[in-house]
């Protein structure tokens, strides 16, 4: 008699499991009874189990004797290598701390608590502390730098063009600059009596050439240059910053007579790569 | 010590002793290396891949709960190792390592039972090394590493009952591996 598809299902588990002899007794005289009255079952289960003898014969070759060694030295290694932190670990270990150091005398739990009050009363004094202390260096921090800019300011001022020089430099180890600073310099660029002093700020500005007041500053102090040396600057300048609007004030400086014909051909070069 | 289960060896290491990994390591390594031989066929990899398994049990030990079985933990850890290394070799050639089968043979008198002896055994080796990564897995954990249907089952994260109906295709498709293999004389490794 052929099985339907539900009864060779069941027969399959039945049959698998008795290959793994995971069967108890009644199950396996109940698949045998039922192998005996069915060809098509009693033959499916010599076949499986021949194959499945069959396989008994994979035999796996010994590994090698070093294995058991290699194991030792990676338990000694890793017994003796540095510890690292484990975020798991240290929670344990905080949770174990306090298991233990946590008293059970009312009067010690009362001491401890204290203690506790007074640690956190503390960190927060020391965080407060902390705090105004950053404040502190902050205000320190303006101080100086409003003491560089007057210092700068002051030497600016002065008639001798090495102190004026180092004016110049005082802005260039200035970190922010300020209005007064931008002030200061363009009108050292626009009205220095020493062509190195104005080339000192033209070199100082062009570091702050992101600020649009400079860039403005800069385009307007082409048209009050007379030294031939700071207008060249002036023109690189312009083709370094790629700055289209000086193409007016230079060209200006072309129609001049009094910028002189080497200088005019370095600026009308200037106006070629600007436009 | 020697009666302690495998569950609370592995609990002693987790809370710091490690040297009972020792313990666990001769009761699990042959296992462990019969698993990884039959899976890949390669007698070195499958040391490293054993080692492997023991390095991870060091450094994962704060996740073991001991709430399931320890077998079972053990094994999910084996087949993430050699799903590593699988990914890292691509394929394992299974026609590795037969010297040392040719050595035990060469100790057996009977001339041409050692020939079919070998001739079966290559036979064997060569239609379980032609099922998939996947079949052959399930093959080796039901026949070879004494699990019960149920601690596959979990392993593999499947029912018991599938697993039987899967076993069986399995065994039905080395049936007609051999048949085909003996017709044709085909004894060739590799």
């Amino acid at each position: 008699m052929a099985l339907d598809n539900t009864e060779k299902n069941d027969y399959t588990q039945l049959l698998m499991s008795f290959l793994k002899n995971e069967l108890t007794d009644d199950e396996k005289l109940a698949l045998l009874k039922a192998a005996r009255e069915n060809q098509e079952l009693a033959r499916e289960l010599i076949e499986v189990q021949n194959t499945w003898t069959q396989l008994n014969k994979y035999e796996v070759p010994a590994p090698a004797a070093s294995m058991d060694a290699k194991f030792q030295n990676m338990l000694l290694a890793y017994k003796t290598r540095p510890t690292k932190f484990s975020v798991v670990k240290t929670r344990q270990n905080i949770s174990d701390f306090f298991k233990h150091m946590w008293p059970t005398h009312t009067a010690a739990r009362t001491a401890m608590a204290s203690l506790l009050v007074l640690v956190v009363f503390f960190a927060g004094y020391w965080f407060s502390y902390q705090k105004s202390h950053t404040a502190q260096i902050t205000r320190q921090y303006d101080q100086i730098k409003e003491l560089q800019t007057n210092m700068m300011l002051t030497l600016l001022a002065q008639k001798s063009p090495v102190e004026r020089l180092k004016a110049v430099s005082i802005s260039q180890d200035l970190k922010e600059i300020n209005t007064s600073v931008i002030e200061a310099l363009l009108n050292t660029l626009n009205q220095d009596d020493n062509d190195n002093v104005r080339l000192a700020s033209l070199e100082a500005l062009i570091a702050y050439a992101a600020d649009p007041r400079v860039r403005e500053g800069l385009i307007m102090a082409i048209s009050h240059q007379k030294s031939p040396l700071v207008q060249m600057a002036l023109a690189e300048t312009m083709v370094e910053l790629q700055e289209k609007r000086s193409v007016g004030p230079l060209k200006d400086l072309l129609r001049s007579e009094n910028t002189p014909e080497e200088i005019k051909d370095k600026i009308q070069e200037s106006i070629n790569i600007l436009i | 010590m020697e009666s302690l289960s495998d569950n609370a060896l592995m609990l002693k290491v987790k809370s710091g002793d490690l040297d009972k990994m020792g313990l666990l390591y001769q009761r699990y390594h042959q296992q462990l290396y019969g698993f990884f031989f039959k899976m890949c066929g390669n007698g070195s990899i499958s040391e490293d891949m054993v080692q492997n398994v023991f390095f991870r049990m060091l450094k994962y030990r704060y996740t073991y709960k001991g709430e399931g079985s320890f077998k079972t933990w053990i094994y999910h850890l084996s087949r993430n190792v050699f799903a590593d290394q699988y990914r890292k070799n691509k394929r394992f050639n299974f026609s590795e390592d037969m010297a040392k089968y040719e050595t035990n043979i060469e100790k057996e008198q009977n001339q041409e039972e050692l020939l079919i002896e070998y001739q079966d055994r290559i036979l064997l080796r060569r239609a379980i090394g032609q099922l998939s990564e996947e079949k052959r897995e399930l093959l080796i954990l039901s026949k070879y590493q004494g699990l019960k249907y149920d601690e596959i089952a979990d392993i593999l994260n499947c029912s018991a009952g599938a697993l039987k109906v899967r076993l069986h295709r399995i065994i039905k498709e080395l049936q007609t591996s051999f048949n085909k293999m003996e017709k044709e004389g085909n004894y060739g490794i590799g």
